[in-house]
């Protein structure tokens, strides 16, 4: 009989006079002494244990595999009904406006806005789908949407939220590019002047196509397309939408973007001209936060503290005033 | 997979990952809640719930201390709101909620939960002699009786039984059986 035996037995008290001397011998060893304290924790464990029997594990798993499926099904169905694309859009040319009106169907009337520089729009269209319109941008849609289709025009840029119509193709036109929406969220920037125009989508699903409509590209969530002036290829890369969609919610949000492109912009929002005294001023970079609503002084203070420019300003009552960016270091000589 | 490894998978929407996790830690939840419900199958819904809970709110939770304390307190509330709904399901001593369980219990709990999984390797018959006698109090003499064996089949058996679940309880020459292990699968 080992050890093991004479464990169990004093366990169950089935150990008779002879087993229990020689149980007694052995328990004098102090491993042995070791062992039957921690064979005697497991067998008080063993009641606990016991209980186990009324817990139907592979039951629960079914309950909550059944639920984590079916949930996951619903919410895609909730995002998708939602939406059918978030996106921004921008243009290169401001004649794409005027010879569309000379060949659009007739019976289709166009309203158009225009959104005075300094200033943002938003607008709903009637079947749900809501826009906002960043400064300087012109756009264009139906009063009327028909059973085929759902085409807006764009110059400048705009962020959308398609409302879903599965039957019913949703098309944002630029004067270059035409991004087909199967239910989505976007935005899209297309200013002319500016030499890209770009496509951000933020949620959905998007297809790229050509002034001609045909397909030249498609984008996941979180990707930005870019299309350079004279160029034919579309450029899809990984982005943070967040860069530029804050502008709707009245922020700027730069990642070492050029003085000479944060200017234009600025231009854009403030409606005041920009001007260099040199060149070389537009390459200083900027990382940060604007926030539209404050006056442009304040602005410009802040890039005054980061970077050696100052700003020289030229008031005019009936025209756009004007602003030279100066650099610091030669004023000072 | 540690419990971090489990986590980041869950967050990123894999099931499986909510499979190895239920397996790990369903029985020491469904237990601990077996000690404040007495309807079973309720403590079950619960013990399920807060799994599913979890995964629907993967995106929004921050596991502070560690995700199986996370559990217990999904468990804990499971069982405060359930006893709003119908008081009488609920049984605690003092008649007040049941307290978070501290590291001891849980580690307890860890213990009964591995206790199970080892007693449900052990060989059918000899899992049998051991049940009899360990869950139903039955003598040796009884067993053999039952089972149509001898009282010193029962005594060798039993003691068998006790040295796989030291042996499978404290491993130590851990590496040794689970490379074994691993080469017989």
């Amino acid at each position: 009989m080992d050890f093991w035996d004479l464990i169990a037995g004093k366990l169950h008290g089935e150990l008779d006079s002879n087993e229990k001397t020689v149980f007694d011998k052995e328990l004098k060893d102090k491993q042995n002494q070791q062992l039957f304290t921690r064979v005697k924790v497991i067998s008080q464990g063993l009641p606990e244990a016991k209980q186990l029997k009324n817990a139907d594990r592979n039951r629960s798993w079914n309950t909550i595999k059944n639920q984590v499926s079916t949930r996951k099904q619903n919410i895609y169905i909730r995002n998708f009904m939602k939406y059918a694309a978030i996106l921004v859009v921008a243009f290169l040319s401001g004649l794409y406006f005027h010879t569309l009106s000379t060949d659009t169907n007739q019976e289709i009337q166009y309203a158009e806005v225009e959104v005075m520089y300094g200033q943002t729009s938003h607008l709903f269209l009637f079947d749900g789908t809501e826009v906002w319109l960043n400064s300087g941008t012109k756009f264009k849609y139906p009063n009327k949407f028909n059973q085929n289709e759902r085409n807006v025009f764009i110059e400048g840029e705009a962020f959308f939220k398609v409302s879903p119509n599965k039957n019913i193709p949703f098309k944002v036109k630029t004067d270059q590019l035409e991004v087909e929406v199967l239910g989505t969220s976007f935005n899209v920037s297309a200013y002319p002047g500016e030499e890209t125009q770009s496509v951000v989508l933020v949620e959905g699903e998007v297809q790229i196509n050509n002034r001609e409509g045909e397909k030249i590209g498609e984008m996941c969530p979180g990707q930005i397309a870019t299309r350079t002036d004279g160029t034919t290829a579309l450029q899809v890369k990984n982005t943070d939408p967040y860069f530029y969609t804050s502008w709707k919610d009245g922020k700027v949000i730069f990642s070492a973007e050029s003085l000479g492109e944060i200017a234009k912009k600025m231009e854009r929002w403030y409606n005041v001209e920009i001007r260099f005294e040199k060149e070389s001023l537009k390459n200083f970079k900027f990382t940060g936060t604007i926030l539209r609503n404050k006056p442009i002084d304040q602005t410009i203070m802040a890039m005054e503290m980061l970077a050696p420019i100052g700003f020289n300003y030229q008031v005019r009552t009936n025209e756009k005033s004007i602003i030279t960016i100066i650099s610091k270091h030669k004023k000072r000589q | 997979m540690n419990d971090q490894r489990i986590w980041e998978n869950i967050i990123n929407g894999d099931v499986e990952a909510l499979r190895i996790l239920h397996e790990k830690y369903y029985h020491q939840l469904w237990l601990w809640s077996s000690k404040y419900i007495k309807n079973d199958t309720l403590a079950e819904e619960l013990v399920s719930d807060c799994f599913i809970k979890l995964w629907n709110c993967r995106q929004n939770i921050v596991i502070e201390k560690s995700l199986k304390s996370y559990l217990y307190m999904m468990l804990r509330n499971q069982m405060v709101s359930q006893s709003r709904k119908s008081k009488h399901e609920i049984v605690t001593e003092s008649n007040q909620f049941p307290d978070l369980p501290d590291d001891i219990t849980i580690n307890n709990y860890d213990f009964y939960a591995e206790l199970y999984s080892a007693i449900n390797k052990i060989p059918e018959q000899r899992r049998k002699i051991l049940e009899l006698a360990a869950f139903e109090s039955l003598t040796y003499k009884e067993i053999a009786e039952q089972l149509n064996i001898s009282v010193n089949t029962v005594k060798t058996q039993m003691g068998r039984a006790y040295q796989f679940l030291k042996e499978e309880l404290d491993p130590h020459n851990f590496l040794i059986l689970h490379l074994f292990v691993k080469k017989k699968n």
